[in-house]
């Protein structure tokens, strides 16, 4: 009877020691915390609501529809993508901060190939600036997309802002593909296809992000017992947060609409004035 | 009895694991810490690099145009091959700092020269070298804080304890040394 409760206790201890040593590991974390990223501005930031953001409304409807179906051609042709920003004014910020920290936010392109590019142009500074994608860096380089801006400064002088974005789109277009477009070309009227392959996109994409929804909350699950954002949380090495990347696939999860395909910038471009 | 045994046994072993596997994360944690840090080091200097060879072309292209202006093509050759000669963090951003100061007055003077400011190559040289040097600011602060997330890991418990052990010491920030007096900047002229 005696040894009976004997190895009751010794059952018992050995199975709170467990668990006390499990809660104190779990505490002292596993060395993946990182530092607090300085500034927290992304708060700040416009959202990338669509592949044209006119903040400063210098875009009519047909130039937003002409210029939606620009981009989107680039993004057939090129695998890449694209967006247009526009903003009233600066507000403070230096333009190539603001670009970066924005292309950071946005995260245009295919992670891996980041192959994305912002245009973005204020109009009480008259700054434009193209931020380029690591990726597209070598097919456009900073004087190549300086020589972009200067091009389009011709069409702001003239009020032309539709024109000069859309000069914009093209040329990088066939900066990327080594394919001139012909100048005369209107961008086609949109097909009957295209609702369809949305629709699919649509359906695979709901089905992907219910699985991942499950595995994430697995992992959270376990993330939150451990020490630390953004790094390792249980006992097989850190790191799966660690990229801080955003998830791939050009459609991305806002119900099929237009988002970031996790794509890297460096800041590389051009700025200019008109 | 035998139960007892195996009980206690598979206790122990699960207890074994836990702080192995722990110690193992920790360890690998830190690793892919200093790794990250190289990375974007690597950043760093790939753009400093590709800032020194532009400087030859830009010299020229001004020298084109205003021949006469020797004093600043001197201090910018020899800010130049001091980033160059520069080793370690601290030792390059306060070299990269000289060579900043110096494009800079260059640029100053290139406004007196009107041609020069309409000459298409100097343009797009002037690009190439706005856009290296936003490269750097970016580098800069990626690395900066990959340095700060390494240091601290390694400073802090737990990582104190496995730091010294793996032979792993703080890394140097892309700032000039606190002790030297802090290089004049000038700041960016735009056109």
């Amino acid at each position: 009877m005696a040894k009976k409760n004997a190895t009751r206790i010794l059952n018992v201890s050995l199975l709170f020691f467990i668990l006390l040593t499990t809660v104190l590991l779990l505490n002292l974390g596993t060395c993946s915390k990182d530092q607090k990223r300085a500034g927290n501005e992304q708060t700040r930031l416009p959202e990338l609501t669509g592949r044209i953001v006119d903040q400063a409304a210098v875009f009519t409807p047909g130039d937003l529809a002409r210029l939606e179906q620009a981009i989107r051609t680039l993004e057939e042709k090129t695998g890449g993508q694209m967006a247009v920003l526009t903003l009233p004014e600066l507000r403070g910020w230096a333009l190539e901060e603001f670009s970066i920290r924005l292309a950071e936010k946005w995260q245009l392109g295919q992670q891996g190939k980041d192959n994305g590019a912002i245009l973005l142009f204020s109009l009480k500074e008259h700054d434009i600036r193209m931020e380029i994608g690591y990726g597209w860096e070598g097919d456009i380089n900073d004087a190549r997309a300086g020589d972009i801006i200067r091009g389009m400064g011709d069409y702001f002088r003239r009020q032309d802002f539709a024109g000069g974005a859309l000069f914009a789109i093209q040329k990088v277009q066939s900066l990327i593909t080594g394919t001139a477009i012909p100048a005369t070309s209107e961008p086609p009227v949109p097909s009957e296809a295209q609702p369809e392959i949305d629709h699919k996109l649509r359906k695979m994409d709901l089905l992907f992000y219910f699985f991942f929804f499950g595995v994430v909350s697995l992992i959270l699950f376990v993330a939150f017992f451990a020490q630390g954002r953004g790094g390792g949380s249980g006992f097989g090495g850190g790191g799966f947060f660690g990229g801080g990347r955003g998830l791939g696939g050009g459609g991305g999860f806002s119900g099929g609409s237009f988002g970031g395909g996790g794509g890297g910038f460096g800041g590389g471009g051009a700025s200019g004035k008109w | 009895m035998k139960k007892t045994i195996l009980l206690v046994a598979a206790g122990i072993v699960v207890f074994l694991l836990l702080v192995v596997g722990w110690v193992i994360s920790c360890r690998n944690n830190l690793i892919m810490k200093e790794e990250f840090v190289r990375e974007q080091w690597s950043q760093i200097d790939t753009q400093l690099q590709r800032r020194a060879d532009l400087i030859p072309n830009l010299v020229n292209t001004v020298k084109g145009y205003a021949a006469h202006e020797n004093e600043i093509f001197t201090e910018v050759a020899d800010a130049r091959s001091r980033l160059l000669g520069a080793s370690g963090p601290e030792g390059k951003a306060a070299a990269e700092g000289a060579v900043t100061s110096a494009l800079g007055r260059l640029l100053a003077i290139a406004e007196n020269y009107p041609q020069l400011k309409a000459d298409s190559t100097f343009l797009r040289l002037q690009d190439e070298l706005a856009g290296t040097e936003n490269r750097i600011g970016v580098a800069r602060g990626r690395y900066n804080q990959a340095v700060r997330d390494f240091n601290t890991a390694i400073r802090v418990f737990p990582g104190s304890l496995f730091a010294s052990g793996m032979g792993l010491s703080a890394a140097q920030y892309f700032e000039p040394p606190a002790g030297r007096a802090a290089v004049e900047t000038v700041p960016a002229v735009h056109f």
